[in-house]
């Protein structure tokens, strides 16, 4: 199956915007204490003041930071109205419990995110919701449409998540959050750091010869907990496999892995099963970025896809940040500094969501 | 693109009302959450629960472990802001110490796909997709690609409804003064055809006249004030928001199946805002 292309990427971070971004990523920077307003706050310690001085910024009049985030990565593509328009979030629900948590009028006007974003476009956006896997899944429906259908010829795929109270609590309260910063595969890592952000993609169906391609999509579903991952780790090898049967690939011929790598025990564990399942203890380069940007969310698939084409495009390979003295599960994980790939390599990008829902996707220049 | 085998099932039990339609009055909501399979189901509330319940009657409520080629498709929507406005009151109220946990995953639009997929065993996929009245197009759009991609042989699509209270602001202060009712509607997809009918094709777009030549057609639109439906079946005097092209299809369905002659084809189509979903069915 011919796959379109990644013609273009946008995203905002913590680090920045895409090259920013990718550059920060290489030079192993870590800003996860966000440019978002929870910066400053012990985000452990959220307590009654906390919240309201929360639901002042985030519940306040104006546009929430996730839409302030989506439209802001939609400015920088200057997308037509005629192209449509994929999204995922997590919580795209955020800007109704905006609407509801003030004191609504009738008449208001209220939606959800996805239809806020709508005025800039023509085109009726498509919504995927897989949890974190929600900004990959909304990448394949993407793809899946301009396989099938003669037109149009370009597709924008928009994933997008704001810090949230309720994100916050929720995983202080279920003890997921890391207490130093995220550290992906270390043996010490104790949770995760929570991330905001927005990354689009366009693909295109033609490409030119320098956009790397979508090779092949592999997609399974865990089944197990609401939140656990399967510790075998079972489903999401299948979904590595599938990517690159898919993609007409053997693993032998994988030169990087951008890991889902959130930093939680259960998590990289099942990850790490996964793997090693398929690649043995060598496996090829692996890396995260959840120690530099935190964990993304909703947009956390979509923005290691970007990270993936940029492996494939340049030949480098991040780093994965705050793991560099300490342990680690395996000398696979690319640690100090960026790691040499062979150009136009392909490449594999991981994201697994609540529920289970797992997707792998392979991308380089073949 | 090939057509796909489609069955309709619904979310109760053979001796309720089709589809839940009639049966608000008649809900035991304790019943269904107890009986759903849904582990902490009072967390994801009722709506969840008629989901799972249609998922289950979909796949013949036999636990048959996890199916690594089966895939569970959902109706996406606001249905989480109910619990996440009562996770948010907690922690403002009473102070985050005191918010439940189990009750986090519960926020999340893809909650109910998640916790339904473990109940049916989905180990393929288990998505929502969509969030308003065109949102069953997009779930069949998917589930057509899903197969055909070779994803899953199997995709359980299935669509639910409840109100709540925060539900019920949202269409007030939206200016939609139409009464939400229940339902749970399931329909199984395969490849294989061993099904009384087809979905042949699925388009969403601003084409008015999809397949124009088919002359059997139901056709809806959706206004602030509810539905319009053009003839062919009869939807309560409820909204049912991104269930609401389920209930039209599995009515027009049920009707279709009864009536029409073998080899007639039958579109059902959606108007909503400029765009329309529509599917086209063949019986065999």
């Amino acid at each position: 199956m011919i796959y379109p292309a990644i013609r273009r990427i946008a995203a905002r971070t913590s680090l920045g915007d895409w090259p920013t971004t990718w550059t920060g990523l290489l030079a192993a920077r870590s800003v996860w204490t966000s440019t978002s307003v929870l910066a400053g706050l012990d985000i452990v310690e959220l307590n009654v003041g906390a919240i309201a001085n929360l639901n002042r910024e985030l519940f306040g009049t104006g546009e929430g930071p996730a839409l302030r985030l989506a439209r802001s990565v939609l400015n920088d593509v200057e997308p037509d109205g005629d192209t449509p328009l994929y999204v995922g979030s997590n919580h795209s629900e955020a800007e109704l419990v905006r609407t509801l948590l003030g004191e609504p009028t009738p008449g208001q006007g209220v939606a959800m995110l996805d239809d806020r974003i709508t005025p800039a476009q023509s085109v009726r956006p498509l919504r995927s919701y897989a949890a974190c896997a929600a900004g990959l899944h909304a990448l394949i429906a993407a793809a899946h449409d301009l396989v099938e259908s003669d037109a149009p010829r370009r597709a924008l795929v928009l994933a997008v998540d704001a810090l949230s109270v309720i994100e916050t609590m929720g995983f202080t309260r279920a003890g997921a959050l890391s207490a130093q910063g995220a550290r992906p595969f270390s043996v010490e890592r104790d949770g995760l750091t929570i991330g905001e952000g927005a990354v689009l993609v366009e693909l295109d169906r033609f490409p030119e010869a320098h956009h790397v391609r979508i090779l092949g999509i592999g997609m399974s579903c865990d089944a197990f907990h609401p939140t656990d991952p399967d510790p075998s780790g079972q489903p999401l090898q299948r979904a590595i496999r599938m990517a690159m049967t898919d993609a007409g690939l053997d693993s032998t011929k994988i030169a990087a892995i951008v890991a889902h790598g959130t930093g939680t025990p259960k998590g990289d564990e099942a990850e790490t099963a996964a793997l090693i399942a398929i690649w043995g203890l060598r496996p090829p380069p692996v890396t995260s970025v959840k120690g530099s940007v935190g964990h993304l969310m909703g947009a956390a698939g979509l923005l290691n896809l970007a990270v993936a084409c940029e492996i494939s495009r340049t030949g480098l390979a991040p780093p994965t940040c705050e793991i560099a003295d300490h342990q680690h599960l395996g000398d696979w994980v690319v640690t100090g500094s960026s790691r040499a790939v062979p150009c136009g390599a392909p490449v594999i990008c991981l994201a697994s969501g609540f529920g289970g829902n797992n997707v792998a996707i392979v991308v380089g220049k073949s | 693109m090939s057509a796909i085998g489609i069955s309709v099932f619904q979310g109760y039990g053979p001796d309720h009302e089709p589809f839940g339609l009639h049966t608000a009055e008649r809900i035991d909501s304790n019943e269904l959450l107890k009986l759903s399979g849904v582990r902490h189901a009072s967390a994801y509330g009722l709506q969840v629960a008629l989901l799972a319940h249609a998922a289950r009657a979909a796949i013949g409520d036999a636990r048959t472990g996890i199916d690594a080629r089966r895939a569970l498709v959902t109706n996406g929507g606001p249905w989480a802001i109910e619990t996440a406005l009562g996770f948010l009151k907690t922690a403002r109220d009473r102070g985050s110490q005191f918010v439940n946990p189990l009750v986090f995953p519960a926020t999340l639009v893809s909650a109910g796909a998640a916790v339904v997929g473990i109940t049916i065993g989905a180990g393929a996929v288990a998505i929502a997709v969509g969030h308003d009245e065109l949102a069953f197009f997009e779930m069949l759009r998917r589930s057509r690609q899903l197969i055909s991609h070779g994803v899953a042989d199997q995709i359980i699509a299935a669509a639910a409804c409840a109100p709540s209270a925060a539900l019920i602001t949202t269409l007030r202060i939206a200016g939609r003064t139409a009464r939400i009712g229940e339902c749970s509607v399931a329909f199984r997809l395969e490849a294989d055809m061993h099904a009384a009918m087809v979905l042949e094709d699925i388009t969403i777009g601003s084409d008015p006249s999809p397949w124009s030549s088919v002359s059997l057609r139901v056709e809806a639109s959706v206004s602030p004030e509810g539905w319009t439906v053009s003839e062919g079946c009869t939807l309560a005097d409820r909204q049912f928001l991104s269930a609401s092209g389920a209930v039209l299809c599995a009515t027009a369905l049920r009707r279709y199946l009864t009536d029409a002659p073998s080899g007639q084809a039958m579109v059902v189509t959606c108007r909503r805002s400029g765009v329309i979903g529509a599917a086209k069915f063949r019986k065999r």
